[in-house]
């Protein structure tokens, strides 16, 4: 078993080496290149700066709000849950200590 | 539940998902463009983040000082609630920082420090959740030291960045309280009051199934 | 009261100095941690600039850690804390003689790794000799005193070897940035006298804060 799963893990990784070889995608690529702006000591207004150093706006914000969102329904939903299995569980009790 | 739950929790999903439209409203911020509207989400979440750490700092001395488990639980709900905004904030101010002044992140006094006081509220559910029977007074003990330690972290991080204080990287953000931002500071302040009532119900069930448990076994 | 802070000490320095197993194995750990660091940092054949008090504050916390963990750890096997918990001495003076001994530990430690790294990262450390001893033990007094307090309530919890980190580092922050630019304005070629004071008065409030609310919550957070 352990055998077959590395025998697995080490295909797998030499299948990926091959496809990545240059094949990066584009859109991380001009990423990485806008990548590392210059360490800025001074705050410069966003207008200020060359063109270059301009990143799309709107995956930022979606991405912002779309993970608030996600989080915070997250959570009531876990703790809803878990409120209404507990609830069950003391009325079940209380049915059966009741009977008794 | 009691009765105003429901419509309670209906009321703050409808200004949620009113929320877009009062911000697409908003005045357009010239200097930082369109990414300045995650403001109106990232600013309520650091408040809220705040106000819970109080909450759950002020409810942990009351427990340490009554040993009335309702204080405990809370200290508990209140952490959770720190926890849960303080990483909305530390993740949408990133998102926000990244396009605005180009870094992801900065080590400024503001930013480190709510770093710190999340890492300590994160720190208090672990002790809780892996501390073992007898977790909640040491929980209790461990935020009321995070809540002394608050003008100390101020007062070093601010001091680390630079230490000659007139100076910041970042300048303070000038923002109106008009009308959007008080929509959702109103809304984030109402889901974490419904959330912590929630939480807290959670907690007293738990307590009760427990002491029934408990009972059961005693009698067997 | 004083009386049953110098007995714990005595009983703690008896145990050490027939074993001396914490001084040992704590001095040895702050070695490996400066060497550690050395790999990481020093580059071809030199240190990077204020490297030096980084490293010796970075060693003193995780030695620490470990001096912590290891005092308690020997209570709870003997049980001797809950024997030290009944005697009829004011609780607080439990904390203050496990303080103490804590403390007199790292000196002992710090003693040694002082000198060494200010040698080793070409850190003029001991240019000011009196600051620096004033910084150095103010900065470790406020870690011992947040950890003592912090190991003696996790005697008896689970998982306590990792908990112990996880409370103490965030809550000693303070500690570590006063402890750090302090050291590093001691190091400083042009001596501010001003800078260092401020840190030092820092770490001084910070003692006396949490010193006393350590004191004040000793008692409630170890009794059930």
């Amino acid at each position: 078993m352990m055998r077959t799963l590395i025998r697995g893990f080490a295909v797998a990784l030499v299948l990926a080496g091959f496809l990545f070889n240059g094949t990066v995608p584009d859109s991380i690529a001009t990423l990485l290149a806008q990548g590392q702006p210059k360490q800025q000591e001074v705050f410069t207004p966003i207008d200020q700066l060359p063109p270059q150093e301009q990143l799309p706006a709107a995956p930022l914000l979606v991405g912002a709000y779309a993970f608030v969102l996600l989080m915070l329904f997250g959570y009531l939903f876990i703790v809803s849950r878990r409120l209404t299995v507990i609830q069950q569980e003391v009325d079940r009790l209380d049915r059966d200590t009741k009977r008794t | 539940m009691p009765k105003w739950f429901s419509p309670a929790v209906l009321v703050c999903g409808a200004m949620f998902a009113l929320s877009p439209l009062v911000i697409a409203n908003a005045p357009y911020e010239s200097t930082m463009g369109l990414v300045q509207k995650v403001f109106y989400y990232h600013m309520p979440s650091a408040w809220v983040f705040l106000t819970a750490s109080v909450v759950c700092g002020i409810a942990s001395a009351r427990f340490l000082a009554t040993g009335n488990a309702r204080h405990d639980r809370t200290a508990l709900a209140a952490a959770e609630m720190a926890v849960l905004f303080g990483l909305l904030t530390l993740v949408t101010g990133p998102l926000w920082a990244r396009k605005a002044w180009g870094q992801w992140w900065i080590w400024d006094a503001r930013i480190t420090s709510s770093l710190v006081g999340w890492m300590i509220a994160w720190a208090y559910l672990i002790l809780r959740q892996y501390g073992g029977p007898g977790s909640e007074k040491l929980a209790a003990g461990l935020a009321l030291f995070g809540m002394a330690n608050v003008p100390f972290i101020y007062v070093s991080v601010n001091y680390w960045r630079t230490i000659h204080p007139a100076t910041t990287v970042v300048p303070k953000l000038p923002f109106s309280m008009g009308f959007p931002l008080m929509f959702c500071l109103a809304s984030f302040y109402l889901l974490m009051f419904l959330l912590m009532k929630l939480r807290v119900r959670v907690a007293e069930q738990q307590a009760r199934l427990d002491a029934i448990y408990l009972s059961l076994d005693e009698e067997a | 009261m004083l009386r049953a802070v110098w007995l714990i000490v005595r009983k703690d320095l008896t145990v050490e100095v027939r074993s001396r197993e914490l001084a040992y194995t704590t001095l040895f750990f702050a070695l490996s941690c400066v060497l550690v660091f050395a790999f990481s940092l020093v580059q071809e054949g030199r240190a990077a600039e204020g490297v030096g008090a980084g490293v010796l504050w970075m060693t003193i916390m995780f030695a620490g850690n470990l001096a912590l963990g290891r005092t308690f750890e020997r209570e709870r096997q003997s049980e001797t804390l809950r024997a030290l918990m009944l005697v009829p001495a004011p609780r607080p003076a439990v904390y203050l003689g496990k303080l103490a001994g804590i403390v007199l530990l790292l000196a002992l430690t710090e003693a040694i790794l002082v000198p060494l790294v200010a040698l080793l990262f070409q850190a003029e450390l001991l240019a000011h000799p009196f600051w620096l001893v004033g910084i150095v033990v103010t900065g470790t007094l406020g870690f011992a005193a947040v950890g003592t307090l912090f190991a003696a309530m996790l005697v008896r919890a689970r998982s306590r070897d990792v908990l112990l980190p996880v409370l103490l580092y965030p809550i000693t922050v303070p500690v570590i940035i006063a402890g750090v630019r302090g050291t590093m304005a001691i190091a400083q070629p042009d001596f501010e006298v001003e800078v260092v004071r401020f840190w030092f008065l820092l770490l001084v409030a910070f003692d006396v804060v949490f010193i006393t609310l350590a004191l004040w919550t000793f008692e409630p957070v170890m009794t059930d």
